[in-house]
């Protein structure tokens, strides 16, 4: 590994600043399961690397009515085990538990799983889904963006030079939506996934009718998506009208995957449209 | 370049000039001669370097030793008190739980951090919890058997957690 | 008292071979106490890298290492021109220890480095500049053996590293008039050990040229040999030291640190250490030999085997290593473990530009296996034999001829299919739904096959009546130095916890010749100890009769204490006899003892030959469910039946069984290394993916035993045999589950799928 100089902000000032400064000598580090990784293969060489986790509440959850504040630099194992979110919002639960071990979850943040940027990364799809909203300090101002809007392409956000991301603002989903986030890979743990699929449905009482649908995949196009097409043919329909086979075929053609060594782009095609199928019928089974 | 640090390792302050760029390994190995912790991947995949931080398990090979600044960190020397051997420890050698023994550190690491959240831990929330640690000997049967065997003693209340 | 507690003795009399006695050293394990290679610190040790080749197959044109030795903390560089200029080799002299006018993969050694410090040693990687002249390259063995390949190594034509025939009766006769003929083609992949501690070593060169290394071996005298030779240093400059070692499966006698390190260290006059990293490990480390085996076998209605013709072409990687080994024991076992009245086996190793083959678990016969054993349950499905069946009307039993002409006898291979179907509950046809069963079976070797095997030992006690063995056999967590000390204390009748069985460290211990491989320690190092211990025991028994005027042969020593035969009050104690020679007779009692197998080599034009030290047998069974959306295969259960002759540890035979079946299932599901002109696409286990605790199902050890005439206490060693069926019961119980075969690992969920819509539609798989 390269030299480097290591800094410890204390206030989102101070590291916007510090970022501002560097330039893209800079590399933020949260958790470093990634990028200690790839600085230890010499992929990446920042001469400055400048933490987060000295900044003053960055790693808490604040539930309100109106929902999640999540800190930035909260850890994966915090979200896994939170006891607001397990009832709230469970499937991001249960991705921060899909991803690494527990020794990786525990140094892990959900900053850090998003600003990644990794197609497979797998808290972006349930945070699509849940319409999750970033945080974004500069030095000067804050603003805020559709997590949708912050990924770029493999490896990209929309960060500018001096921001950083603060918060992941989870809004608490309508009282009866069902969530689930499926995770596809060839072992039952510490796998990428090939193929991530969350999925929210409202159904309407009592007619049953699905009044919101929405649908992120992971790990099938340069970044994390939303089927939004997908989405549109649920919509307004019960359960037993659902057209599954055309929505699996749609939410397939919605994907656009990647051949590596993990899968060939057809059999994520696939998967995509077993797993889209698989998460709305196990929802509705709940509805 | 370089940073102080002082943190405590298995009971005991300690002060050290680190390399920034050194990981938490990287030091407990090189600098301090702990070489109960070992480096299987050096990517977080194995689990062979796990030590407890602040009690809870990480992979000491992905933690850059000037982030521990501040914490308190437990290592398999840690474990054992003189010659009295950690119940989990024990339970590892009686069980047949140990082949090579290079996995066996942070396995005991992992399985300490998990009893302690969970004392009656199944076979099937072993076996999750622990899939960080990779074993290339055993097949693990005989590890989730040295664990859940704890895990027992732990709900009958016989055991005085070390 | 006394007579009390010698009754006691007698009465216990507990035998110590057979019972699980905690491993000598479990608990070292435990604390982290035990020292591996990569944990010595010697005082101004430098830290080495390696430099290896950029190019799967190029010219070295320049080599310049003058700018890597001027940066600060650079103590030494080595390349080609600081070592003999020769190639060696276990079977053909090929490779050199840093290359020198080509490079042949890209693992190859091109320099190494030692610093003040692991970073510095990088940073001067990266300062050595090696100029090429790429070459074409070949990555598959077909095109290797085209009439127009380039050759990877000049003076070996056609890009043959190695050939094995086999003839036995007349096969094109019997498919002449055969009921039923099959025809099939296989694949197996490369994989690597993937040892949890990756490859190291220590060196300290001293100015008297003395060299000490502290290694990760496992086969410390088969290393001394090569390191010998090819730094044409005698072997009494060369003392190789084993503290523990992480886990080797075969991969660990490969010389991938120990060169550099002797090198370095001889030029900077510090001690140097080397720790490979998981990447290098992956790329650059010996792995599995792929191959592609073609099976014509022909059967009767019935389901008995007539005939068995078998091409086996072996993905050699760039150099022989022991990839010669590989093929022999391949084409041994080949036909499977069934009496074949004729077989033909033709056998090809083939030089490509890619990660050199070693010998890993099972020795090739992990890849004949499953070849074998898939197309057995093709026949039997076929024909409408169960594949149980089909299997105990060929299984090789006492008096049978095998394809390499040697008759069988003491086996218990019918014992294993027979406990692994019932203890199982095997059934043909699974009643659930995409579930289903598979069988497969394996003959393996125990102790080297083919060529001769022997073993050292000796057996010294000490003054206060506790044992030493010295041994060369390397512990690599099988577990050999708990067996031996077993052996010792029950040969000798002394208990367990006062034998202990030192590492090796060449300079002392007597020569074990190849180390933890071929299931081999048990049986021939084992033999060794016993007769070691024997021969000691013998000094102690001759002192006894003399001290208390008694016949020799009415003597026997029981949980320490020398008994008179009949007599249920002891002589005397065995330490007092031991400290009696000690003083005033001013003797050491030692034991020697040794063991060397009877194997004769295969003749080159028929395999006929006594090839086998001991038979292993094995049947595995796997329960396994199908997701048929994904292709996902979830293995339920394996039931892993092994004739281990004797069990001498219980315990430690299960965990064996229980180890080599993850192999042997991340063999059969997820783990394959993916390369893409000779190079590594996924050198991580995130990417090339062994099995974790979550994944791994119920192990049913099945423990078999029928005694072994030639074996310690009718021991067979069992390591090996433990990986090599699982990869075909588990595609014979996919094949059962989905009523698809696939005839290549490993059954990744993608090749499950798209075999499963190959069948839907209607087309022919392969």
């Amino acid at each position: 590994m390269k030299q480097f100089h290591y800094h410890e902000p204390k206030t989102v000032e101070e590291a916007c600043l510090m970022m501002a400064e560097l330039g893209d000598n800079a590399k933020l580090i949260a958790g470093g399961t990634d990028l200690v990784v790839q600085m230890n293969r010499g992929a990446k060489a920042p001469s400055h690397v400048v933490s987060v986790k000295t900044i003053q509440g960055l790693d808490s959850i604040i539930e309100n009515e109106e929902g999640f504040r999540i800190g930035a630099a909260t850890l994966l194992a915090d979200i896994s085990d939170h006891k607001g979110m397990q009832s709230k919002l469970p499937m991001l639960c249960s991705a921060a538990r899909s991803i690494g071990s527990a020794q990786v979850r525990n140094l892990s943040t959900v900053g850090g799983n998003i600003c990644n940027a990794a197609p497979s990364a797998d808290m972006a799809p349930g945070l699509l889904a849940l319409n999750a909203i970033v945080t974004i300090a500069g030095h000067e101002n804050l603003r805020t963006l559709p997590l949708e809007e912050f990924f770029v392409g493999p490896g990209i956000v929309n960060l500018e030079k001096g921001e950083i991301l603060t918060e992941i603002f989870v809004p608490t989903p309508t009282s009866g939506t069902q969530q689930v986030y499926l995770k596809h890979g060839p072992r039952r743990a510490m796998d990428c996934a090939v193929v991530g699929v969350a999925v929210t449905l409202l159904f309407e009482q009592p007619t049953g009718r699905c009044q919101q649908a929405r649908i992120a995949l992971g790990a099938v196009g340069p970044t994390p998506l939303r089927a939004k097409m997908t989405e549109k043919l649920l919509v307004g329909k019960t359960f037993n009208e659902f057209p599954l086979d055309r929505i699996a075929e749609l939410a397939a053609q919605e994907a656009s995957p990647i051949s590596d060594v993990r899968a060939s782009a057809d059999y994520r095609c696939e998967m995509v449209s077993t797993f889209t199928k698989r998460a709305i019928v196990q929802l509705a089974s709940f509805a | 370049m370089n940073k102080n640090i002082t943190f405590t390792v298995n009971g005991e302050p300690v002060s050290l000039t680190v390399e920034p760029r050194w990981t938490l390994l990287r030091v407990l190995r090189d600098k301090m001669f702990l070489t109960g912790s070992k480096e299987g991947c050096g990517e977080g995949e194995c689990g062979s370097c796990t030590v407890l931080v602040d009690g809870k398990p990480v992979n000491s090979c992905l933690m850059l030793a000037v982030a521990a600044d501040g914490k308190t960190i437990t290592t398999i020397e840690g474990l054992s008190r003189g010659t009295e051997l950690h119940p989990l420890q024990k339970a590892f050698i009686e069980k047949g739980a140990i082949q090579c023994g290079f996995c066996t550190p942070g396995m005991v690491m992992t399985a300490k951090s998990l009893l302690d959240k969970n004392p009656d831990a199944s076979a099937e929330e072993i076996r999750q919890e622990m899939a960080g640690n990779l074993c290339r000997c055993t097949g693990y049967t005989k590890i989730v058997e040295a664990v859940q065997e704890v895990a027992g003693q732990l709900k009958g209340g016989c055991h005085e957690n070390g | 008292m006394k007579m009390d507690r010698g009754q006691m003795a007698l009465d216990q009399k507990q035998e110590i071979v057979g019972n699980s006695v905690p491993k000598i050293d479990a608990s070292i394990k435990a604390t982290g106490e035990a020292l591996f290679a990569a944990d010595i610190y010697l005082p101004g040790m430098l830290f080495g890298k390696i430099l290896r080749s950029k190019h799967a197959h190029a010219r070295i044109l320049d080599i310049d290492t003058s700018k890597a030795e001027k940066l600060p903390g650079v103590k030494a560089v080595v390349t080609w021109r600081d070592a003999p200029d020769l190639k060696l080799g276990m079977y053909t002299d090929d490779w050199q220890f840093f290359a020198k006018e080509k490079v042949r993969y890209h693992g190859d050694i091109v320099a190494a480095v030692a610093a003040t410090d692991i970073e510095i040693a990088e940073d001067a990687l990266a300062l050595i500049e090696v100029e090429y002249e790429e070459l074409p390259g070949l990555f598959d063995p077909q095109d290797s053996l085209k009439l127009d390949a380039p050759l990877i190594h000049e003076d070996r034509p056609g890009n043959i590293a190695a050939t094995r025939k086999i003839r036995k009766g007349d096969v094109e006769k019997a498919f002449a008039s055969a009921e039923h003929i099959f025809e099939d083609t296989y694949q197996t992949q490369m994989v690597d050990h993937c040892p949890i501690e990756t490859h190291a070593s220590v060196a300290q060169c001293d100015s008297s040229g003395k060299t000490t290394i502290w290694s990760s071996s496992n086969a410390p005298f088969n290393n001394r040999f090569l390191l010998s030779r090819g730094l044409q240093l005698p072997m009494s400059k060369l003392k190789i030291v084993l503290n523990n070692v992480g886990g080797a499966f075969g991969g660990k006698q490969d010389l991938m640190t120990e060169p550099s390190c002797i090198l370095l260290s001889k030029k900077s006059g510090r001690p140097v250490k080397i720790v490979v990293d998981r990447e290098e490990e992956f790329t650059a480390s010996t792995v599995r030999h792929p191959f592609t085996m073609t099976y014509k076998t022909a059967v009767d209605s019935k389901g008995k085997i007539l005939a068995r013709k078998i091409e086996l072409i072996q993905d050699m990687g760039a150099y022989n290593d022991l990839g010669e080994g590989v093929l022999r024991y391949a084409s041994l076992m080949a036909a499977g473990p069934y009496e074949i009245e004729n077989v033909w086996l033709d056998a090809v190793g083939v030089y490509t530009n890619k990660q050199v083959g070693g010998v890993m678990r099972g020795v090739g016969v992990p890849q004949v296996s499953f070849a074998g054993e898939s197309q057995l349950d093709r026949i039997a499905e076929k024909i409408g034999v169960d594949p149980y069946e089909i299997r105990m009307i060929n299984a090789l039993e006492e008096g049978s001829v095998t394809a390499n002409g040697q008759k069988c006898v003491g086996i218990g291979f019918k014992e294993t299919l027979k406990a692994a179907k019932k203890i199982s509950g095997y059934e043909w046809k699974s009643k659930e739904k995409n579930r289903g069963f598979g069988i497969a079976s394996m003959v393996y070797s125990s102790g080297a096959a083919g060529r001769h095997d022997y073993s050292s030992a000796v057996v010294k006690l000490n003054e206060d009546g506790t044992v030493v063995v010295l041994t060369g056999a390397p512990d690599v967590g099988q577990g050999v130095r708990t067996t031996l000390a077993q052996i010792a204390a029950q040969t000798l009748g002394v208990k367990y916890e006062n034998c202990w069985v030192e590492a090796p460290n060449t300079d002392i211990s007597p020569v074990d010749m190849y180390g933890a491989n071929a299931s081999r320690l048990t049986v021939v190092a084992g033999n060794a100890v016993m007769s070691a211990a024997m021969d000691a025991k013998r000094k102690i028994l001759k002192r006894a009769s003399e001290k208390w005027q008694v016949k020799e042969e009415d003597l026997q020593i029981v949980q320490g204490e020398i008994f008179h035969q009949g007599q249920s009050k002891s002589l005397g104690f065995f330490k007092d006899v031991v400290m009696e020679m000690h003083r005033p007779y001013g003797q050491t009692t030692i034991g020697t003892g040794d063991c060397i197998t009877t194997s004769v080599p295969m003749d080159p034009e028929t395999g006929q030959s006594e090839a086998v030290n001991i038979f292993v047998f094995a049947t595995h069974v796997a329960e396994v469910e199908v997701d048929p959306e994904t292709g996902l295969v979830k293995v339920l259960n394996i039931w892993a039946a092994h004739d281990v002759g004797k069990s001498i540890n219980p315990v430690n035979i299960e965990g064996q069984i229980q180890g080599g079946v993850q192999m042997g299932l991340g063999f059969a599901l997820t783990e394959n290394i993916i390369t893409r002109n000779g190079k590594t696409l996924n050198p991580t286990f995130l990417d090339c993916k062994m099995m974790t605790a979550a994944d791994m199902p119920e192990i049913h050890p099945i423990i078999v035993e029928v005694p072994e005439p030639k074996g310690p206490f009718g021991a067979r060693g069992v390591g090996e045999a433990t990986c090599i069926p699982t990869a075909a019961a588990v595609a014979n119980a996919v094949c059962s589950a989905t009523g698809t075969r696939i005839n290549s690992l490993p059954l990744s969920p993608e090749k499950v799928l798209s075999s499963l819509k190959m069948k839907s539609s209607g087309k022919k798989t392969n």
